[in-house]
């Protein structure tokens, strides 16, 4: 028989949220039954408990964080849990809202025994901070149920497992309170009763679903199950428990999601290109804050400067409540080679140094230099993508300026002709065709101009031999 | 006592007046006649101001030497007045590929720029167009030049600043009609230098105007009345 792992998360959506202080009461109240749901130790240790209220809750805490009861959160924090167990475990199902299943069984050898296996998981929960309830079984609902029950062991006796099952009443199952009650009337309140009836009994005086529950819970029939498979992309959002106004301390929690971000990179062995922060603001547009990295990185220290550098040069009009990230172009890691002898040491990369300019001044501000093969002078030379490898080109060593303006502007200053005429007359078949004599000319002020002479014999300057 | 001035002199950091040619880290500057009035060319590190009005050829004194230096290391040109031509820095040799050209928005970002691009160690040399400058913002510049070993041209407008500001060298520059007149108001380890003309015709010959030949004579012409 298969062994099975249900990690049961009792607060989960309380684990996902951002809190800056330790102390305080926070509780997730449920607003439709108007039940709390999930509180943290400090509310607890106020005498509030779950179940209570929402009125009894805040008459024993006056100082009580309520957050309501969101599904989306949990589902997303579930997800994000399974990503990160992917790793260690390979078949992993959801129960939603809050609960995930592992196979254990074909993990055993590659873990070699269910304690290590079982000790590979822990750790790698533990920097989830999140509090969890375990167990192991057979079947998968006898798992859901222990670990719901919070159990909390690891073994795989069968008949301590059956024995822990079978206490337990019939209304910790998932089974409707309409069944539960006609099992009631026949006597059957504990499972220990419901497992002594055979299953063909049960077929005779009950539905079918009764008969696959307790097929399904003593191993006996097959659990359909969907198994997770993960995306390759990363995307985070980190909640925050108390909106965030001032720019400077959105840098702690973008921290906390670059970290997650470096061991996601770190573990596939890749590097990001770009990554793309979102602030939610509150009743306002979402701030988007785009980070590219030409190097491309994986160390949350390297993306965290690059963040602080665009955080510098935005503003937030309403508070942020929540931050997503999001990794757009994750790629393999490309390692640079350093020749240890040939003397120059650099300590910036250029792609990296790009990279910091472009944070702080906007990819605009950086540009590159192309040559084209276009005869019109305003085409030949074109900025372009900083720092790309472009095919070279042969130097036909004609005399150009080495600056050039914008645009032609008209001639105004008196100028002496020292060479020319050179007539370029090219473009017609793009519609923008040129007729021009460039010539060489020499102002009084003794600099050296480019100047040309369109058809209607109209002069302009349009650079300098600086 | 005498070793530490012995270590000062070896490491150049002691300048005598009268002593001879210090052995300097320099390089040439690709005109010849500049690197004997230099005793060698520009700095190989450091911050070399150039006061020079636009277009009297101030680029292609400084290009040669920006050339040698880049062995695959980036140029950068910031706040350039107008577009840097592609085909003038190709055909003087110079990689396009290792070509930054920034546009600040404000001076501020301006001098961060500069300072990241001397600091990086990817640069060899770095264009900065701007106006006046203060001290400590030129120290910057010269401790971040060191750290990353690259040079830097501050290229400033003309207007004559009486505020000396700590550079490495500094070079006046106005328009000659066969090349550039260029003046040395400071420099490391060196005196001043009066005026000088830097004949450019033989590098440039189409921007410099033709000399007279000395085995002509002009014949007199009458004057207007």
């Amino acid at each position: 028989m298969t062994l099975w792992l249900y990690l049961h998360f009792p607060m989960l959506q309380l684990d996902a949220l951002y809190s800056a202080k330790e102390d305080e009461a926070i509780v997730i109240v449920e607003a439709k039954k108007n039940a709390i749901v999930q509180l943290n130790k400090s509310a607890s240790g106020h005498g509030i408990k779950l179940g209570m209220g929402l009125g009894t809750a805040s008459s024993l805490c006056c100082n009580l964080k309520v957050h309501c009861y969101q599904n989306d959160t949990e589902k997303e924090k579930l997800l994000e849990i399974a990503h990160w167990l992917y790793i260690i475990t390979s078949d992993i199902t959801f129960f939603q809202p809050n609960g995930i299943l592992l196979r254990v069984s074909n993990m055993l050898t590659l873990h070699n025994g269910l304690d290590n296996y079982w000790q590979a998981v822990k750790e790698h929960l533990t920097p989830l901070k999140i509090h969890f309830n375990y167990a192991t079984a057979y079947s998968p609902l006898a798992a859901q149920l222990l670990s719901q029950s919070a159990f909390n062991q690891i073994t795989d006796n069968e008949k301590k497992l059956l024995k822990c099952i079978e206490q337990h009443n019939l209304t910790k199952t998932t089974l409707s309170i309409k069944t539960i009650e006609k099992l009631n009337r026949i006597g059957v309140n504990n499972l220990k009763a419901l497992l002594d009836i055979p299953i063909a009994e049960i077929a005779k005086r009950f539905d079918i679903s009764l008969v696959n529950y307790v097929g399904r819970l003593t191993g006996k029939f097959q659990h359909p199950l969907e198994y997770y498979i993960p995306p390759i992309q990363f995307k985070r959002c980190l909640e925050l428990l108390c909106d965030i106004e001032n720019v400077q301390w959105l840098e702690r929690p973008i921290a906390l999601l670059l970290n997650k971000l470096e061991s996601f990179l770190t573990l596939r062995d890749k590097v990001s290109h770009e990554i793309i922060i979102t602030l939610h603001q509150r009743d306002a547009a979402n701030v988007e804050l785009i980070i590219s990295s030409a190097q491309g990185d994986n160390k949350a220290q390297k993306w965290l400067k690059l963040s602080a550098l665009t955080l510098e040069s935005i503003k937030i009009v309403a508070p942020v409540h929540s931050i997503t990230l999001y990794a757009s172009r994750v790629v393999a890691k490309h390692i640079t080679e350093v020749d240890l002898f040939s003397g120059y040491q650099a300590n910036t990369s250029p792609l990296e140094l790009l990279s910091i300019l472009q944070a702080k001044l906007g990819k605009e501000a950086i540009k590159g230099l192309t040559l084209t093969e276009d005869a019109r002078p305003e085409l030949t030379s074109q900025f372009c993508e900083p720092l790309t490898s472009l095919k070279k080109l042969t130097a036909d060593h004609k005399l150009r300026p080495s600056l050039l303006l914008p645009m032609p502007e008209p001639l105004i200053d008196k100028v002496s002709v020292v060479q020319g005429p050179e007539r370029i007359a090219t473009g017609w078949w793009d519609g923008q065709p040129i007729v021009r004599d460039y010539f060489i000319a020499r102002c009084k002020k003794g600099r050296w101009l480019w100047i040309f002479r369109d058809q209607k014999k109209a002069w302009f300057l349009h650079g300098a031999f600086s | 006592m005498n070793e530490i001035i012995e270590l000062l002199q070896r490491k150049n950091l002691v300048w005598h007046a009268t002593g001879k040619k210090p052995i300097k880290d320099v390089t040439p500057s690709g005109y010849s006649e500049l690197d004997e009035k230099l005793q060698g060319g520009f700095p190989k590190v450091g911050v070399v101001e150039v006061r020079t009005p636009i277009g009297i050829g101030e680029l292609r004194l400084l290009l040669p030497n920006i050339t040698q230096q880049a062995q695959n290391r980036i140029t950068v040109f910031i706040q350039p007045p107008g577009f840097i031509n592609a085909e003038h820095m190709h055909n003087q040799g110079l990689d396009l590929n290792n070509i930054l050209i920034i546009y600040p928005t404000s001076t501020k970002e301006g001098l961060w720029a500069s300072e990241q691009c001397l600091k990086s160690g990817a640069c060899s040399s770095v264009l900065f167009w701007c106006q006046s400058l203060e001290v400590h913002q030129v120290r910057r510049f010269q401790a971040a030049a060191e750290l990353g070993s690259c040079l830097q041209f501050l290229i400033k407008g003309e207007q004559t600043n009486s505020l000396s500001i700590p550079v490495s060298l500094s070079l006046q520059l106005s328009p000659h009609p066969y090349g550039i007149e260029v003046s040395i108001p400071k420099r490391r380890g060196g005196w001043p230098l009066p005026e000088f003309t830097l004949d450019m015709s033989l590098h440039w010959p189409a921007l410099s105007l033709k000399k007279p030949s000395s085995n002509i004579l002009l014949f007199p012409t009458a004057k207007a009345i």
